[in-house]
């Protein structure tokens, strides 16, 4: 057996998954399981021809034709890999997309985003593939925050203050915002099969427990840095349209506890509209931009 | 004139009451007094989301203590997800224009979400079903490969033409993303075979100004122009929803219209009596505030009360989709008897993509001669049924 935590959960697999970090203590009773096993992939499955679902009350089930079929308990994920897939691709869709969408069936809000935190409290940085978050977050891990997760935010909102929980301590970056933060790239495993989007492991300085929420940042591509505040009916859109897998919202039955959840966030935290530099020298002014509103937060 | 709350059922005084976003204190008082009626709720809430206004409806009776705790649930429940589907679209839209802007292929939204933001002030309270773009004509195609590029099916038409022809007589490109989200890139707001010779996109094009969509900037129409689109729009479907004439009147009461430019523009394009009737049915129905002048020009054109009726009696009783008399409307609509030819000679020749469809593509250039005889068929069959529909 092989124990780990991600996101806050303590997880036993019966395979090793070495994406996500180790348990040192295993605990008694595991939040999720994972296990490799025969899932059934005939009965009432619809959907695309690219991905195939089914939604029951008590379960999720995916199949993607070239990895496998995924089901999706309670506390429990079934991994049956297609003949032929690679391990490699089935693991990082496990610990992407699957585990995002058991993140959400246990009520926590994730989002398509990456996050960062300092000694007051976390920063989630959103936006759309190509939009900068994993060269920022980076630049701000070199800066001296602490890592928090990548691609996918899972945000706590059942207690008295939103937290953020952290996620696999690894980072995707394109060669040349790796070779602009000193972080060659060569020999490091790609993010998807022919993408030269390479995952780095992020070491020294990783979050191992949640923390609380301090405001979430839109980031957007524009000449010169520039940060303004969002109004909450503003920073509603932009935590619908960056859900984590939004088109999968309506499928799994989810878009109405996201929209609730999402509401509930943007009257609580307070949103921004990053504009990102043209160039990677206009970093350092758009760190100190983050750097000043995020201290600002802290007193709220 | 506005309709007298007495000449109405209590559903449609009370539909009508709240069919705008602002209320003066004597329509909130008059809303209060429709609604202690106890009008029938369940036809009320229909109508409203028929008429797409069920968020006005929610905005304005929500709170009053007057409406039973089950309606006034049923219409958050329904708003609800009115407001979820909007914002959901609104950020399938920003995807879009952001996608055409980093590929340099100007766009314009100009119902949907932008309208509900810009003229209602809410993405909520305007519901939409689908999303519309305008680009040029000559940018359709290289909009249609990015979409199908970035995940969106192009849904193809049943007429079977090819692009350069689609484009020439069609007026617009669908695509599905998602069950729920649909997009139509258009390059006219109006087909070729609808008529309206004169109107162009192209002025409007080099007029277009700013508006922000959750804190975007994004490409808009001018009020003139706005009212002008919407007018066609709503006439082309001879008005059949109320959010329709809302929208109308929302823009007379929010927005700086200049008035000159709006019909002179109306009457460059040959759409002066379109623009008219948009007008009277917001003064007449919602009581929009117009400027004398533009009250002696609705005066002044002796058509338009009979267009107006056609429109009410529609809008207020069954709901039919397009109505039956809509090409008797379209013909009225015209104001110059060439315009009025050559539309009843469309109507008669001009095939539509259904009869285009109708033949087997190398028999396609008999379509023309085809459609006379479904013209008559249909006719024929009108006809015989109406003494079935009169005896019952």
């Amino acid at each position: 057996m092989h124990d780990y935590t991600a996101y806050g959960l303590s997880i036993r697999s019966h395979f090793p998954v070495p994406e996500l970090p180790p348990l040192e203590t295993a605990p008694a009773h595991p939040d999720l399981r994972l296990r490799m096993g025969p899932v059934d992939v005939e009965t009432g499955m619809s959907g695309r021809e690219q991905t195939a679902f089914r939604v029951t009350d008590e379960h999720l089930c995916l199949r993607f034709p070239d990895l496998g079929a995924f089901l999706i308990e309670a506390d429990r994920i079934t991994v049956d890999p297609a003949s032929g897939a690679s391990t490699e691709a089935v693991r990082l869709m496990l610990v992407g997309s699957v585990l995002g969408l058991f993140l959400r069936r246990r009520g926590l809000l994730t989002l398509h985003g990456n996050a960062v935190a300092s000694r007051d409290g976390a920063a989630v940085f959103l936006g759309a593939s190509g939009a900068g978050k994993s060269t920022l977050t980076a630049a701000l891990h070199r800066r001296g925050f602490r890592f928090m997760s990548d691609d996918v935010a899972a945000l706590d909102l059942s207690g008295p203050v939103a937290t953020l929980r952290p996620g696999l301590p690894r980072l995707k970056l394109w060669p040349d915002a790796a070779e602009a933060l000193d972080r060659p790239p060569g020999g490091l495993p790609r993010a998807h099969p022919g993408l030269d989007k390479r995952i780095h492991p992020v070491g020294a300085r990783v979050a191992t427990r949640a923390r609380r929420l301090l405001a979430v940042y839109t980031l957007e591509p524009g000449r010169a840095p520039s940060l303004a505040p969002l109004a909450p009916a503003d920073a509603l859109v932009e935590l619908i349209r960056h859900a984590h897998l939004p088109r999968s919202l309506r499928i799994t039955g989810d878009e109405a506890r996201h929209f609730e959840q999402s509401a509930a966030l943007a009257r609580r935290i307070p949103a921004r509209r990053l504009v990102r530099g043209a160039s990677f020298d206009q970093l350092p002014r758009l760190l100190d931009l983050i750097e000043d509103d995020l201290r600002h937060a802290a007193r709220r | 004139m506005p309709p007298a709350a007495d000449a109405l059922s209590p559903e449609d005084a009370l539909l009508l009451a709240c069919a705008r976003t602002r209320l003066s204190p004597r329509a909130f008082e008059s809303i209060g007094r429709l609604a202690d009626r106890q009008p029938d709720w369940e036809r009320l809430i229909g109508a409203a989301a028929r008429h797409g206004v069920l968020p006005l409806l929610r905005e304005h009776l929500g709170d009053l203590d007057v409406v039973p705790g089950p309606v006034r649930e049923t219409l958050r429940r329904l708003a609800a997800r009115i407001a979820r589907h909007n914002l959901m679209l609104a950020g399938v839209l920003l995807d879009v224009l952001e996608l055409f802007g980093r590929e340099g292929l100007p766009a314009l939204p100009y119902k949907g979400p932008v309208l509900a933001a810009s003229v209602y002030g809410n993405l909520a309270l305007r519901p939409f079903a689908d999303l519309d773009v305008l680009v040029h004509p000559e940018d359709a195609p290289r909009a249609r490969a990015l979409l199908t590029d970035h995940g969106f099916r192009f849904v193809p038409e049943a007429s079977g033409l090819d692009e350069a022809a689609a484009i020439a007589r069609g007026r617009e490109y669908r695509f599905e993303r998602d069950p729920g989200v649909l997009l139509e890139v258009q390059w006219r707001v109006v087909s070729a075979s609808d008529g309206w010779r004169k109107f162009s996109l192209a002025p409007l094009w080099a007029r277009l100004r700013e508006t922000t969509l959750a804190r975007r900037t994004v490409a808009a129409l001018g009020p003139e122009d706005r009212l002008a689109v919407l007018s066609l729009h709503g006439a082309h479907n001879q008005w059949v929803r109320l959010k329709w004439i809302v929208d109308v009147a929302e823009v007379v009461r929010g927005e700086a219209v200049g008035w000159e430019a709006l019909f002179s523009n109306a009457e460059a394009w040959g759409i002066r009596r379109p623009v008219l009737l948009g007008l009277a049915l917001a003064r007449d129905l919602l009581d929009a505030p117009l400027p004398p002048e533009v009250r002696a020009r609705l005066d002044a054109d002796r058509t338009l009360p009979r267009l107006a009726a056609m429109v009410r009696r529609r809008l207020l009783t069954e709901p039919c989709d397009p109505p039956p008399e809509l090409p008797l409307f379209l013909l009225r609509l015209r104001e110059n008897r060439r315009e009025k030819l050559f539309f009843a000679a469309r109507l008669a020749f001009a095939p539509t993509p259904k009869d285009a469809a109708r033949l087997p593509a190398p028999l396609g250039f008999l379509a023309p001669l085809l459609r006379p005889f479904r013209l008559v068929v249909l006719l024929v069959r009108r006809l015989v049924r109406a003494p079935k529909k009169n005896r019952r």
